[in-house]
């Protein structure tokens, strides 16, 4: 026991930076001893005070995992949509998230179809409406993996109708064969004009595709020389994006053509293969690299069950993503029926980032589609300013998400932004009177009614006692009758609460 | 300073952590700190500039009499027209004027052909490497987080480290203090409801829902408490400074000049010259990976560059705080020597650094890479960038170099005393 008192006072506040943290790799295995030893604490029944405690035992129930699985699998929910998965449960749950092919997706459909996507405001406000309102949200939080992963800028590609064309490519292949989607993103227009394939030549190879294509879209550092990138470079030469001015300062991008002339015909000696290879071969040729199946089973895994899993745990989803024929779905699907994904260790383990955090909120408040149209948009640069902009990474690695979404700046964004759509203030345009809107016939009128309304909703109904308690002390006591104003507050301080930045 | 008392009372604990774990410092500024809180602090700030993506040295300091310049940069030369030279070998770019201006007075020193063994040619990997100050990427916190973490503030001072920027650049990464990044000043503040008679209340809640926040299996919860707390006592701070601050000069329209203008009116709120309380600043412009169609963005980059440092040394210098502000600059590379077909350059090696101020030797340092003898078509480095980081640490910012950067690297000669 004496470990376990020591464990638990290393966790109390202040922890290190780097104690609490993961992402890094040195932080990794700190992280993973103290997993170790918050389990330890808890099999023992701890010795800690209630602050000190794990959280976690709440994942086992039924109730907690399906909400869990919807942090993961898509955007949150609704109150309509919790009800719905909750009817149905776990099980159900994981079926219908897979098969959403099934799924009638047409209202969402038809509220992103009257967003004007010509421009990046409205691409993006067009792509938040449909992660609010689809009721296919794996297919949208794999769409999204896609962008962070295989991503592109549209400060560089300069072109709204070649991102969204990009993004229905991720949305038409979220579940599809790896080696089909690095294919199909290499010839994509967008990627082409982002990463430089667009125009590369046999005379001057431009690298940069070749290289992010194994640094961080298939392979990882160290699994290839830098005369793999030359190599596989020259394989990338020939293509171009024909683009034809319609106006002064106007283009339209064309079809990529294949100019036999600028293409390097002559060998390649790529990753130890030689042959006279053009950009699906080098394709072929990465994705049969064990460090390739590695790299994006880890990727996937990352983002789906928690981060940083250690070599056994990949191996398990490594051998499944192979016997499916490389299959993303069927990797996914592994990982969604898992015991991983509802162990502790999943549990509140990854941070949302800045999309994923707004989106939560505003489909737990009601959920419309003006705001999350104009979350994207004016005065709803909130998001922007949490570090986020869709179809804008910061560069070609996409975000580093993780911790790197939280310093001081960031928190104030997340914050305003929770203030601003519980109504504190005001609202951007086309959003006005955004107030809490809970289902018809709800009761908030005490803090209890609201309290048993919206914790289950956002927060599992997993909070410490003391924090239930600083919120009925807040509304004046359990039945004190709530003012419109109190309300507002009220739901403030669930949404901004810690947890609620954690999927 | 409103609320300043229950700062320190409330996050000594957090504050005090270079205190108790002085693994850096383990011998010079520790000792130090033990004797009067005060010495730590050298009273010097330093502004880091990122200029990201890997700049095109060779276009901005030019080499124009190399006759190896203009064979291999037939379409990207830049003209003698477009040029100010300082003598017979190397002009500045006339975009970078304002920067030239400051080399003229003499306070600016050029350290050419800065790099590190074994390039790296990847922008994430290279910018890591000087970010953390490891080349061999054995360490992943940041050469400034590290500076930080041996600093010993006693009073509490929430800001002696700053970022322009929604993000926290990796060289502030520490593992046991959270510097704040800040984007614009009216988003750095914790905003109330409209109408709300009772504001404090809901924040105090607030802050004290992350508080009793603390599971032993979330290994956010710490980290969340933290930054909230660090976030709003710095918005206290920032927000004070900027509503007295009146600027010397009009900055211009850019993100880097407005980032600047920030770091001057926080440098300025201590009062007094010497008496800031912030060591490190850090600031960034984007956009030198100019892969294609170099010209015309690389001189609007430098443009932006040389005018935000220009009007922001102008500006401190006026009030009072020229002696004690140095400014650098940093690229994770520089670009190939050989111009590519598309009119761009890729990324290269040996890049050139950029240090202002009053407490500069102005001048050339470094070896000037061969344009001939070069490695895979790039400029071989003749200065490890550790050498830039050892002279500042020691000379300006008074803390033990070779703890910082785990390691030993000759200095430079371009700090006064």
């Amino acid at each position: 026991m004496t470990e376990s008192q020591g464990s638990t006072s290393v966790l109390r506040k202040p922890a290190t930076r780097r104690a609490v943290l993961g992402g890094s790799i040195a932080a990794a295995s700190v992280a993973v001893a103290y997993a170790a030893l918050g389990d330890k604490l808890n099999l023992f029944g701890g010795s800690g005070s209630s602050a000190t405690r794990a959280d976690t035992a709440a994942i086992n129930s039924e109730s907690v995992r399906i909400s869990h699985l919807l942090r993961r699998a898509g955007f949150g929910v609704t109150r309509e949509e919790h009800d719905h998965y909750q009817s149905i449960g776990l099980q159900a749950t994981i079926d219908e998230l897979v098969n959403y092919d099934a799924v009638d997706d047409s209202a969402a459909d038809t509220l992103a179809a009257q967003i004007p996507t010509e421009s990046l405001q409205g691409l993006a406000g067009w792509w938040a409406v449909r992660m609010a309102n689809t009721k296919r949200p794996l297919q949208e939080k794999i769409t999204f993996f896609w962008h962070g992963l295989l991503t592109s800028q549209i400060s560089v590609v300069k072109s709204a109708e070649l991102m969204k064309r990009q993004n229905d490519f991720f949305r038409a292949n979220a579940m599809a064969d790896f080696p089909n989607v690095l294919k199909g993103i290499t010839m994509d227009p967008a990627m082409m004009l982002y990463l430089d394939t667009s125009g590369s030549q046999r005379r001057a190879p431009n690298e940069n595709y070749a290289r992010e294509l194994m640094e961080l879209f298939s392979l990882g550092i160290g699994h290839y020389t830098e005369q793999d990138i030359r190599e596989a470079a020259r394989a990338f030469t020939g293509w171009q994006v024909p683009r034809a001015r319609t106006a002064p300062n106007e283009y339209v991008f064309e079809e990529p053509v294949f100019r036999p002339n600028l293409f390097d015909n002559g060998s390649k000696t790529f990753l130890g293969k030689t042959g006279n290879f053009r950009p699906d071969d080098i394709v072929d040729i990465i994705v049969e690299q064990p460090a390739s199946a590695r790299f994006i089973v880890g990727k996937l895994y990352s983002a789906f069950v928690y981060p940083g899993p250690d070599e056994q745990t990949l191996q398990r989803f490594v051998d499944v993503y192979l016997k499916s024929n490389k299959s993303i779905g069927a990797t996914v699907e592994a990982m969604l029926r898992s015991d991983d994904m509802y162990s502790p260790r999943a549990y509140r383990a990854i941070v949302r980032g800045p999309v994923e955090y707004a989106i939560a909120a505003i489909k737990a408040l009601g959920g419309q589609a003006s705001i999350a149209q104009t979350l994207a948009q004016g005065r709803g640069q909130t998001v922007a300013a949490m570090g986020q902009t869709l179809f804008e990474p910061p560069n070609v690695a996409g975000w580093p998400g993780g911790e790197t979404w939280l310093n001081s700046a960031t928190m104030f964004s997340r914050l305003n932004y929770i203030n601003q759509v519980t109504g504190g203030a005001p609202q951007p345009r086309n959003a006005r009177d955004v107030r809490p809107q809970p289902a018809p016939g709800a009761n908030l009128g005490t803090a209890a009614h609201a309290l048993d309304y919206y914790l289950p909703l956002v927060l599992d109904d997993n909070v410490p006692d003391d924090a239930r308690q600083l919120l009925v002390d807040y509304a004046g006591g359990p039945d004190a009758p709530l003012s419109p104003d109190q309300l507002r507050s009220l739901v403030y301080l669930i949404l901004a609460s810690p947890q609620f930045h954690l999927a | 300073m409103i609320n300043r008392r229950n700062f320190i009372q409330e996050s000594l604990a957090v504050v005090s952590l270079g205190l108790a774990v002085p693994s850096v410092f383990s011998k010079a500024v520790a000792a130090a700190a033990e004797e009067s809180s005060l010495k730590s602090v050298s009273g010097k700030t330093l502004i880091v500039v990122q200029m990201a993506g890997g700049v095109d040295g060779l276009n901005t300091i030019i080499p124009y009499r190399d006759p190896a310049y203009r064979q291999t940069r037939q379409a990207l030369a830049v003209a003698e027209s477009e040029m100010l030279p300082v003598d017979d070998r190397v002009a500045f770019h006339q975009s970078f004027a304002r920067m030239k201006d400051i080399f003229d007075a003499g306070k600016l020193a050029v350290i050419e052909g800065v790099g590190y063994q074994n390039p790296n040619f990847s922008h994430f990997k290279a910018m890591d490497i000087w970010q953390f100050a490891d080349p061999e990427g054995k360490v992943n916190d940041g050469w400034l987080g590290r500076y930080f973490e041996g600093l010993t503030d006693a009073d509490g001072h929430p800001l002696t480290g700053l970022s322009y920027g929604n993000r926290l650049p990796e060289s502030f990464q520490s593992d046991k203090l959270s510097i704040p990044a800040v984007s614009t000043l009216e988003a750095f503040q914790l905003q109330n409801a409209d109408g709300d008679a009772n504001p404090d209340v809901r924040r105090a809640s607030l802050m004290k829902l992350y508080d009793v926040y603390r599971p032993a299996n979330t290994r956010f919860a710490a980290l969340l408490d933290t930054t909230l707390d660090n976030a709003y006592q710095s918005s206290l701070q920032l927000n004070e400074a900027h509503s007295t601050y009146k600027p010397a000069v009009a900055y211009p329209q850019s993100s880097l000049a407005t980032g600047m203008r920030l770091l001057a009116e926080l440098i300025d709120s201590g009062g007094s010259a010497g008496t800031t309380p912030l060591r490190v600043g850090h600031v960034f412009i984007g956009g030198f990976d100019t892969h294609t169609n170099q010209e015309a963005t690389l001189a609007r980059l430098l443009r932006d560059t040389s005018e935000a440092i220009h009007a922001f040394w102008t500006d401190v210098s006026a009030h009072g705080h020229g002696d004690d502000v140095l400014i650098m600059t940093w690229s994770e590379f520089g670009r190939r020597v050989k111009e590519n077909a598309q009119v761009g350059t890729d990324h290269g090696w040996a890049v050139p650094m950029f240090v202002v101020g009053n407490g500069v030797k102005g001048g050339f340092y470094g070896e000037p890479p061969s344009l001939t003898n070069l490695d895979n078509g790039n400029l071989k480095y003749t200065t490890d960038f550790r050498s830039v980081y050892a002279t500042v640490l020691e000379k300006w910012l008074n803390a033990p170099p070779d703890d910082v950067l785990n390691g030993r690297f000759p200095q430079l000669p371009f700090l006064n005393a």
